[in-house]
């Protein structure tokens, strides 16, 4: 189980092994390994269950794992999609910039969505959902020369990190009321929960922290724009990203979510954002010029439907119905498959015709006569043209739409009138896209190239698959309605089937696609007469982005000039005064208990080292030369050491005069580049600096006597001394349990606290970079 | 700086100081030393060396861009311990989960036993190399 998401990072390390023998071979490598997932998913069907590895016991975090129906789904989509995506990359990048971290980023973006998919701890979900906005931050602004590919990627981190940081934010919501990050448990009885949540009055924040990372992920309005901009990304990307994947994280959260949030306000909000977006962003579909935003906006528009079918409510005048979640999961599957091959046959378009704009593009089916046959097929199920796969599901989603209006009349009968407008959209957008391959051609693109077999292949699968569906649509749902079931406790099996009679959600069916052909055959008039009123494309949420972002820099850089143009000593003196002002007052707070020993037999090595270090500090301070100063400095340093070695510490003492030594050598290097002898100071400040001196002074004084007090209980030290070493008898020649050393620090250091001793080494990595940036970003003359 | 002395003197010294480390990263499990404290001895030598033979001088005999390649040691060492860290978790024990094997006697040898905990104890080495030596190479500029 647990391999199934490691595998992909651990192939993406090996990305750049590989690299130079393979080149764009790699492309293979990474099919394998995604196959290789795949075929573990696939080896999961019909299983339910969880499983759980501690990770960090101590603060409640376990690499929990849990597999159901929905993940399984999503997990084969993101699987499968990425066999495809790798074997079309093959084909694609031939004439493209090639770079192992093309493949890498491509698999840990794969492990990362299966990660978020199978993992059932809120914490560790977290983690992989981040990690699907870095690698796809890497992703899009792949193309890194042209400024509108990092502007793209900046945009979709920014905002996707905004929904990450809201859906943190619900998750220790969750965690402060029900105590638990176990999705499992959360899960095993969602009403309780509910209504626990609720009377602790934090539903609502929980219900918008949850729906707002959704809809951030997966380009809701008002969060959609990042979707068109990333489309400057490499096709393959798009297909995977924003067609198969990275949306549907969003989707898959929000399913995911739906047993224990479903309610009266999460189906408005939800059918609210859902609405709004496919609307909008399907006429944003149908007035776009390019291919690839044709279909970023389509996108959108289809996800905003998947959502509403999320958020029909469970029950309808008191008939509990299942339409919501099998609707929402079967559109869904449908829509991954359609779109990434319509995508596919974008990529192919750009690549053997060079042309982006719909306009400047027609009549490709003479020489692309297998790739027009796949887009028209495509095109016909987005548009949910009947015996189409988009058709089943559109109507199963038609057919809540329809009970929702029926179930709250009034003002909710706009809700089946608003998804047939989006519907008839939805025909006008599928029609432009099957135009550029009918028709005559254009006499200059009479030289075009048939695809190489590795970006049709990809295609014709996903095309297969769609057929498959309109064939059997129940092995899907069956799939779906397992994980549904056991939500809800009761069998709900729903049946799809060709409708025999006349039934309202039919009736919408085709007064959308009628709708649709009449748009479309005034579609000319109707993109004149909009671009010559509506200049609105630059009132909208792009320009909000943008102006909001540049305002923070604006604001954050005045703020750093009127707080940062000071000297580096008067940082360090503010920052001092305020450490030991805290630490005193906390001191004064809680009066802990001070420990004064009083030893009448000091011992006199002791008392010698001591006189040493008194004279040093002296010597320091009436040193006249930075060398001096430095040199004395290390004086109490190794002093220091000496010290330990008499308190029968020779470790700590051996690496505080290594240290030492190090530190004396980069003074001395620093001291090279300043001025030979200190100014004159003035008496004021010196004042300051000896009143600054004696708090500092004080602080440590009470922080040491106070924290020898406090002695840690005696029975971690006897766990540690009869756990470091050998175990007194054993069978076993691999010993987890013990030690197995007999320098007790060290084996707590690399053994029982590992963890602590990987943060701190992680804090010196850390430290040493920020100095290399501190120091590579001065420049030569640069005084302060 | 760089007197005949001081370069006599570090040539003998710094292979000495590369062998005391290498001796107590090895015996550090048992005894005084230990990933960390090696690293920095490492570093000393590394800075003597600087020191003696100027860092343009070095770099040209090691054939390496120094801030390139400690970045690289840095890194290499943080994802040492990921990857060996990880490997527990494929056996359902926690992350960082450390063993040890205890090898059947060996012939003029004796008793010997090997700990998972050194792949940890070497990723700190390097990870402390790495970073001690840029942020030396760094000032040093």
């Amino acid at each position: 189980m647990a391999v199934i998401i490691f595998l992909p990072f651990l192939a993406a390390a090996f990305t750049f092994l590989v690299y130079p023998f393979l080149k764009e071979k790699t492309a293979h490598f990474a099919a394998l390994v995604a196959l290789l997932c795949s075929i573990l998913i696939l080896n999961l069907i019909g299983t339910t269950g969880s499983i759980s590895i501690p990770l960090v016991s101590s603060l409640d975090i376990h690499l929990r794992f849990y597999v159901d129906g929905l993940s399984i789904l999503v997990g084969l989509l993101a699987s499968g999609m990425g066999i495809l995506t790798f074997i079309y990359s093959f084909g694609y990048m031939q004439t493209k910039a090639q770079s192992p971290t093309y493949y890498a980023s491509l698999l840990v973006f794969m492990g990362s969505m299966l990660g978020i998919v199978f993992s059932a701890d809120l914490i560790i979900l977290f983690v992989f959902w981040e990690l699907t906005s870095l690698s796809s931050y890497l992703l899009i602004g792949y193309f890194n020369d042209e400024p509108s590919s990092r502007s793209a990627a900046k945009k979709a981190l920014v905002i996707t990190s905004i929904g990450g940081f809201f859906m943190l934010l619900g998750f220790l919501l969750i965690h402060s009321i029900t105590g638990s990050f176990d999705l499992t448990f959360l899960l095993s009885q969602p009403e309780s929960i509910q209504s626990l949540l609720r009377t602790h009055g934090v539903f609502l924040p929980i219900l918008f922290a949850i729906i707002i990372a959704g809809a951030s992920k997966s380009a809701q309005i008002p969060f959609h724009t990042w979707l068109p901009s990333a489309m400057v990304a490499p096709t393959p990307v798009s297909a995977f990203l924003h067609s198969a994947a990275m949306v549907k994280a969003g989707v898959y959260i929000i399913g995911r979510f739906h047993p224990i949030l479903a309610g009266d306000e999460w189906s408005l909000i939800l059918i609210t954002i859902g609405i709004a977006t496919m609307t909008i962003t399907a006429f944003f579909a149908v007035i776009s010029t390019t291919i690839k935003e044709l279909l970023a906006y389509s996108t959108a528009s289809h996800i905003g439907l998947i959502l509403i079918g999320f958020g029909i409510p469970i029950t309808l005048s008191g008939v509990p119905s299942s339409l919501s979640f099998v609707s929402g999961s079967f559109h869904l599957l449908n829509h991954a498959l359609f779109k990434a091959a319509l995508f596919f046959i974008a990529g192919i378009v750009t690549c053997q015709v060079g042309v982006n704009a719909i306009s400047e593009v027609k009549g490709l089916w003479k020489k692309l006569p297998l790739t027009a046959g796949f887009a028209i097929f495509a095109s016909l199920c987005m548009a949910g043209i009947p015996l189409t796969s988009g058709f089943y599901s559109k109507e199963l989603l038609f057919q809540g739409v329809y009970a929702v209006a029926n179930n709250y009349g009034g003002i909710w009968w706009l809700l089946p009138i608003l998804t047939i407008l989006a519907s008839a959209f939805a025909v006008v957008y599928s029609l432009r896209f099957i135009m550029i391959f009918l028709g005559t051609p254009f006499p200059h693109q009479q030289d075009i190239s048939p695809p190489p077999l590795s970006m049709i292949l990809p295609t014709f699968v996903l095309i297969l698959f769609s057929l498959l569906t309109i064939i059997y649509p129940s092995l899907v749902i069956d799939l779906i309605s397992q994980s549904e079931s056991l939500y809800f406790q009761r069998s709900s099996i729903l049946h799809i089937e060709f409708p025999r009679h006349v039934s309202p959600p039919l009736l919408m069916s085709l007064s959308s696609i009628l709708l649709g052909i009449i748009l479309f055959s005034k579609i000319e008039q109707i993109l004149k007469s909009i671009s010559s009123i509506l200049s609105f494309k630059h009132f909208n949420i792009d320009s909000i982005y943008s102006s909001t972002l540049s305002a923070l820099e604006t604001w954050s850089s005045i703020l750093t000039s009127k707080t940062e143009r000071i000297l580096m000593r008067t940082h360090i003196i503010w920052l001092l005064w305020t450490l030991g002002t805290l630490a005193l007052a906390s001191f004064l707070y809680s009066r802990p208990a001070f420990l004064m020993i009083y030893d009448p037999l000091l011992r006199f090595d002791f008392l010698v080292v001591l006189l040493i270090i008194s004279i040093g500090a002296m010597a320091v301070v009436r040193a006249n030369s930075h060398i001096m100063g430095v040199l004395f400095l290390s004086l109490l340093g190794f002093m220091i050491a000496v010290f330990y070695l008499l308190s029968n510490a020779p470790d700590v003492a051996l690496t505080q005069l290594v240290v030492e030594t190090i530190i004396l050598v980069v003074f001395l290097v620093i001291i090279g580049k300043l001025p030979a002898y200190y100014g004159e100071t003035s008496p004021s400040r010196v004042i300051r600096d000896v009143f600054l001196s004696l708090f500092i002074g004080i602080t440590i004084f009470f922080t040491v006597i106070t924290a020898t007090a406090s002695s840690a209980s005696k029975d971690i030290a006897t766990f540690f001394i009869d756990k470091a070493s050998y175990p007194p008898i054993s069978a076993e020649n691999i010993i987890v349990d013990y030690g197995g050393g007999t320098n007790i620090v060290n084996v707590i250091l690399v053994d029982f606290r590992a963890l602590d001793t990987l943060g701190e080494i992680s804090v010196v990595a850390l430290a040493a970079l920020s100095i290399l940036t501190i120091l590579s970003s001065r420049k030569p003359g640069d005084s302060s | 700086m760089t007197t005949l002395i001081t370069r006599t003197v570090a040539r003998i010294v710094a292979p000495l100081i590369f062998v005391t480390a290498a001796v107590l990263f090895i015996q550090g499990h048992n005894s005084i030393g230990g990933g960390f404290i090696s690293a920095v001895l490492i570093v000393s030598a590394i800075a003597l060396l600087y020191i003696a033979y100027g860092t343009s001088d070095l770099t040209r005999l090691l054939n390496i861009s120094p801030s390139n390649f400690n970045r690289k040691i840095l890194v290499s060492g943080l994802l040492l311990i990921l990857f060996t860290g990880t490997i527990p978790i494929l056996f359902n024990m926690p992350f960082l989960t450390q063993a040890f094997l205890i090898l059947p006697p060996l012939p003029f040898i004796g008793v010997l036993k090997i700990s998972g905990t050194i792949f940890f104890d070497l990723g700190v080495l390097f990870t402390v190399t790495g970073s001690l030596l840029s942020i030396l190479s760094g000032v040093s500029r």
